[in-house]
């Protein structure tokens, strides 16, 4: 068996006395959809931004497809094969859509031969292509979202990190983005999710990562862990007062 | 190579016209391309990736007091001062940008220190005597190609207008490479910039030495044009006050707005300071500083943006 | 040459001007810390205050002291108009703009005074100037002492503004948070005007005291306001206490280096300091941004 494509090993980060990730290990096989989750503040972004190189881990180690990636810059995990999204949506706002994912497919540095044409079709995969001449700035939230992704896929990753993409969507156009997501995975994009929208987390991933308090308190299939009762404690019974 | 053919295009037209310009008006030539080319330069570090400088007198300056010197004390042509200019511009734009980008300076800090290098080896250059010191260099007038002087104006609208060309050559071909996306996204947002594969640090330092080579290649014509430089008109804070002008009053967003800026502001000023003769000195300062105010307030996009609102509105 | 005779004569000089650089930095640190804009203009209105000091000298016969009562409010009234007409409308606009719009003004100001008064240097006598005061072997010009002391007066005062006046906690609420502050009900404008005034009218409250013992040209303004950039970012940008310590340094820095060196190799020391500053510790001496 090979290595896995990305394992998190031991990782912490620390704020100061906060210990915003604390310990923790966790692995990602190639074309597999991991779904991170946990309530807010559990670390989630976080732990992001340390797999794709925004910060350092304060301990532990990164490897991707078994090399050692612990604290190398974004840009080079990125072209290593390491795509993510932000969150809070960060456009080129004053260009145009089609640009800025001219910029994703150029970034990286590799060989291509037709730039815009590349950025088209990736745009059309987000169904986002009658937009590609409008300023990112006049996009909806929802748009913003997708061309976040069309970015990010642009690049040609091999494992692509989601953080919150679903989110303040309605449920019509996180079904658009849950159909998209399959496709993608149907390319054979392994995926690292951080959602809040449980039935599409629930029905996208091979298995899940729980995360509370910086710490991981469940790892497994979905069903089994939406089962566990200190998930249900730390998460899923929180939800309910509305701590999405 | 759509642009590059309406370039030479324009750039033939420019130099059939010269010859049959007044003197006054090949003057006003002269100085529209050399203050555009800086604008250009300028630019390409400003505009295109976003990083304020108020020190582009540095390159300038560095061009100009390197080819005079190498021509006054060791007899080095200064075509050869040129080529050597243009190194020493992108030499010092790279060694600025490595030493302040890899610190994360930005914004008004990026400014500061531009300004504070700039002033810095204007104070030093004012106390270097094969340099002239404070008094500066005086360039014996000896017209002949070799010694890029000419008996004309003409010569040196040729000569400016061939620094120009090359600076929007480099621009349309940075428009139309990766590094021109680079540019862009670092203008935009450096954080999704690093997310999609771009060394923002690199890209930064690529933008000051292209920036400060352009730039640096109007200081030797400059020179041979005046054939007197002193520390405060090649490297005082004016010359890069002026390049930052041209380019926001332009149009910063824009390839060549800056060179639309200079191509307003230089003749206007000139006229003006015709009119008034020599008194009220510093007029034209003036009218730069309300113009600049008068853009950022109603056409933060510049003259450029104006324009292309306008076409666009009229194809509408 | 043995020099150090002459050291102590060089400290207090640098004591002296290190307290008007103090007051000018704390102008522009407290538009920073406040507004969030750099205005490349300061030292413009330190100029245009010593130019209305002259014009008090030449049409009304007054002594640059008793101009007190006239350039501060007139300076202060010019700060105002300021900020309504430029300031106020870029608050919220792209860093760049800001820059752009008080460099702006700053060619405005230093050339309609060049086209006003020429290039003319000008000095404004007063009853005091040459005046001396003597402390063993050291000579200190009693109109320098004046202007140093009450700079220092007005940066505690000012400090004592802000930190213990209702007025000051609006005024730092404005600068710490100006959404949470405008949610609590502060007039955020209303705070960033007042602050504004503020550093520019304690620049001229300064120029007629220092007028006694300065000549006014118009590059003036922008030699005060590199200077005021210097003290300011060695004293953290936007830190009260750090412009207060950082005028003195600079200035002991200018005294002490003249004392050495002489003449414009000083400005490369400075600026030398200044770029190592931003370059290594761009945060300054004391760190953050504290009011
Ligand atoms: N740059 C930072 N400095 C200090 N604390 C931080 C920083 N980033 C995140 N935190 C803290 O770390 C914890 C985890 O935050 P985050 O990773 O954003 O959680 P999640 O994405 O799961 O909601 C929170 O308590 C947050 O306040
Ligand atoms: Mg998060």
């Amino acid at each position: 068996m090979s290595a896995p494509l990305l394992q998190v090993r031991n990782v912490s980060r620390w704020f100061g006395g906060l210990r915003a990730v604390d310990e923790v290990s966790f692995n990602l096989e190639s074309h597999e959809i991991v779904g991170l989750i946990g309530p807010n503040g559990a670390g989630k972004t976080t732990l992001f931004e340390t797999i794709s190189g925004f910060i350092r881990p304060t301990k532990g180690a990164v490897t991707f497809d078994g090399r050692d990636i612990t604290g190398h810059p974004p840009h080079r995990l990125a072209r290593l094969g390491i795509g993510r999204t932000f969150q809070i949506v960060q456009p080129f706002r004053d260009v145009s859509v089609l640009e800025n994912v001219v910029a994703g497919v150029l970034g990286p540095n590799r060989e291509t031969s037709d730039p815009r044409a590349e950025a088209m079709a990736v745009l059309t995969r987000v169904r986002l292509d009658h937009r590609a001449g409008v300023l990112a700035r006049n996009l909806s939230l929802p748009e913003k979202k997708r061309l976040e992704i069309a970015r990010a896929l642009a690049t040609r990753p091999r494992l692509l990190l989601l953080d919150e993409v679903m989110a303040g969507l309605t449920p019509a156009e996180i079904d658009e983005i849950m159909v998209i997501l399959a496709d993608i995975r149907r390319e054979g994009i392994a995926l690292l999710i951080v959602e809040h929208v449980m039935r599409a987390i629930m029905s996208l991933s091979d298995r899940l990562v729980v995360m509370a308090n910086g710490r991981k308190i469940a790892e497994g299939l979905p069903a089994t862990v939406a089962a566990d009762p200190a998930v249900i404690e730390a998460y899923l019974g929180r939800r309910h007062h509305g701590a999405a | 190579m759509k642009p590059m053919l309406a370039l030479g295009l324009v750039v033939a037209v420019l130099a059939a016209v010269a010859p049959f310009l007044s003197i006054y008006g090949q003057h006003i030539f002269v100085l529209v391309a050399l203050y555009g080319s800086v604008a250009l330069a300028w630019n390409i570090l400003g505009g295109m990736a976003g990083q304020m400088s108020l020190g582009h007198a540095l390159f300038v300056g560095a061009g100009a007091y390197l080819s005079t010197a190498l021509y006054l004390n060791l007899g080095i042509s200064p075509w050869i001062g040129l080529v050597l200019a243009a190194c020493l511009g992108g030499a010092l734009g790279a060694l600025m940008g490595y030493t302040v980008f890899r610190r994360k300076l930005s914004g008004v800090y990026f400014a500061l220190v531009t300004l504070a290098l700039a002033e810095m080896a204007l104070h030093i250059v004012s106390n270097v005597s094969v340099l002239g010191a404070a008094n500066g260099l005086a360039i014996p007038a000896r017209p002949s190609l070799a010694n890029l002087q000419f008996t004309s104006k003409l010569g040196y609208c040729y000569a400016a207008l061939a620094v120009l060309t090359v600076a929007a050559i480099v621009i349309i071909a940075i428009h139309r490479s990766r590094l021109g996306y680079v540019f862009l996204a670092i203008r935009e947002n450096e954080r999704s910039a690093a997310a999609l594969g771009i060394d923002v640090v690199q890209g930064k330092v690529i933008a000051a030495a292209i920036s400060g080579a352009l730039a640096a290649l109007v200081g030797p014509i400059y020179a041979n044009y005046v054939l007197f430089i002193d520390p405060e008109s090649v490297l005082g804070v004016t010359v890069s006050i002026d390049a930052l002008v041209f380019s926001f009053v332009g149009g910063l967003g824009s390839l060549f707005g800056p060179l639309l800026g200079t191509v307003v502001l230089v003749p206007l000023t000139e006229l003006l300071r015709g009119m008034l003769a020599g008194r009220l000195a510093g007029i034209h300062l003036i009218v730069y500083g309300v113009i600049l105010v008068l853009v950022m307030r109603l056409a933060p996009r510049g003259l450029w943006g104006l324009l292309s609102d306008a076409i666009a509105r009229r194809r509408a | 040459m043995d020099l150090l005779p002459l050291l102590p004569q060089a400290l207090a000089d640098g004591l002296l001007l290190g307290a008007v650089y103090a007051i000018v930095a704390v102008g522009l640190t407290l538009t920073f810390g406040v507004l969030r804009i750099v205005n490349f203009a300061h030292g413009d209105f330190l100029a245009l205050g010593l130019y209305l000091t002259y014009l008090g000298a030449t049409w009304l016969h007054l002594d640059p002291y008793l101009s007190l009562v006239l350039v501060l409010p007139l300076v202060t009234l010019a700060a105002a108009f300021t900020y309504r007409l430029l300031i106020a409308p870029v608050i919220l606009a792209p860093e760049h703009n800001q820059i752009v719009v008080t460099l702006g003004l700053s060619l405005i100001l230093q050339n309609a005074m060049l086209a006003i008064f020429t290039a003319d240097l000008h000095t404004m006598p007063s009853v005091l100037s040459g005046q001396i005061v003597r402390i063993g072997n050291v000579f200190i010009q009693a109109a320098a002492l004046i202007a140093s002391a009450a700079s220092i007066a007005v940066c505690l005062g000012l400090y004592w503004l802000l930190r213990s006046t209702e007025l000051g906690r609006q005024i730092r609420a404005a600068a710490q948070d100006r959404d949470a502050a405008l949610m609590s009900g502060v007039n955020v404008d209303r705070m960033y005007l007042i602050a504004f005034c503020i550093g520019i009218g304690s620049l001229g409250l300064v120029a007629p005291l220092i007028a006694p013992f300065n000549y006014v040209s118009p590059s003036v303004g922008s030699s005060f306001t590199l200077t005021a950039f210097i003290v300011v970012v060695l004293g953290s940008m936007g830190n009260f206490v750090g412009a207060l310590i950082g005028g003195f340094i600079i200035g002991l820095v200018e005294a002490v280096g003249g004392l050495l060196t002489g003449g414009s190799i000083n400005f490369i020391i400075t600026y030398a300091i200044f770029i190592l500053f931003l370059l290594f510790r761009p945060e300054g001496l004391l760190g953050g941004r504290r009011l």
